[in-house]
């Protein structure tokens, strides 16, 4: 690794610090009565009383700190006035911006914490599967390695792998090559080679029921599951050491040895 | 943020522009401006009027692409 990127990782692991942190408290915060609006301010306040700022500011034509995809909201939910309800799945996805470089990060949860099995269930299966497709990206693999684990982790369940959205390369921009999609389209070797240094964004979206997705319609941004089922999202940022992917974004209990 | 992934789509070369850009017809009959891929530069790859050829579009952006394959 040269020292562009070392200073790169250095940078992204202290901007990943606050994230996790905020991202960390935002799980605290969420509960019954709390809208979408309180936590995104909370994020808000809290990212810039720790040094960093607002990532998803920085995207033309975004005003918040977080997209607040409950329930059928799939991504990009911008948020709202409206009361989270015990038993809702709150889907909240967040990143912070210091020294000229990106994080992003995001988590499922579920109001109040308690609710029927098959909920628990469709989040236990979406973060197992992100972290079974974080442990692919090793060097000497390709995108497609981390893809296929995240399908089947997915699909053998029983649920569908959103095909439009995509995880995505972090650095300077939110937004870079390569794109990491959560499912394998063509052979692994045509897929980008994932080399040290790498900083991705690799993210599992997925709904209970059909893969489809539309514009909610009310904005620009709201996406929804087509067939109005529960959707999931999972989101963390890592680098691609010599020995395999580390953590630069972390919550608690995430696997101790990434 | 998650990203919107982009889609390869065919289309066929109508005219060819300064600057390797070229006016691509896509299957729905939408004209678009595409630019050449750098891995069909570095093979000098020629493309003419009347070629089909894939295209790369960002959902971002449904005007312009990039020329990625010749068929």
């Amino acid at each position: 690794m040269d020292d562009k990127t070392k200073k790169k990782i250095e940078i992204m692991q202290r901007a990943g610090l606050i994230l996790g942190q905020v991202m960390d408290e935002i799980v605290d915060y969420v509960k019954e009565g709390v809208t979408e609006l309180d936590i995104d301010k909370f994020a808000e306040r809290r990212i810039l009383e720790l040094g960093g700022e607002p990532g998803f500011k920085k995207v033309d034509g975004y005003r918040h700190t977080i997209c607040a995809s409950t329930n059928d909201v799939v991504v990009h939910g911008i948020p709202k006035g409206k009361k989270l309800v015990n038993g809702d799945i709150f889907g909240f996805d967040c990143g912070v911006y210091l020294e000229g470089y990106h994080t992003d990060m995001a988590e499922s949860v579920i109001v109040g914490g308690q609710s029927d099995s098959s909920r628990k269930k469709f989040l236990e299966v979406g973060k197992k599967s992100l972290f079974s497709a974080i442990s692919e990206a090793k060097p000497g693999n390709r995108v497609g390695n981390i893809s296929k684990a995240m399908q089947q982790g997915i699909e053998s369940n029983g649920y569908s792998i959103v095909k439009s959205l995509v995880g995505h390369g972090v650095g300077k921009e939110l937004h870079e090559e390569p794109e990491i999609p959560g499912y394998l389209e063509g052979k692994i070797e045509n897929t980008p080679e994932i080399r040290v240094g790498m900083t991705l964004a690799i993210e599992v979206i997925y709904n209970l029921g059909a893969a489809n997705v539309v514009f909610e319609g009310i904005d620009d941004w709201t996406i929804v599951s087509e067939d109005g089922s529960l959707s999931g999202l999972f989101e963390r940022t890592i680098y691609v050491s010599e020995n395999g992917p580390r953590l630069i974004t972390k919550l608690k209990g995430d696997p101790i040895n990434l | 943020m998650a990203h919107q992934g982009s889609v390869e789509i065919d289309g066929i070369i109508k005219e060819v522009l300064p600057n390797t850009l070229f006016r691509v017809e896509l299957e729905g009959g939408q004209l678009i401006l595409c630019h050449l891929s750098g891995k069909m530069r570095i093979h000098f790859i020629k493309i003419l009027p009347g070629d089909r050829v894939k295209i790369e579009m960002t959902p971002y952006d449904n005007e312009k692409g990039r020329i990625i394959y010749r068929y």
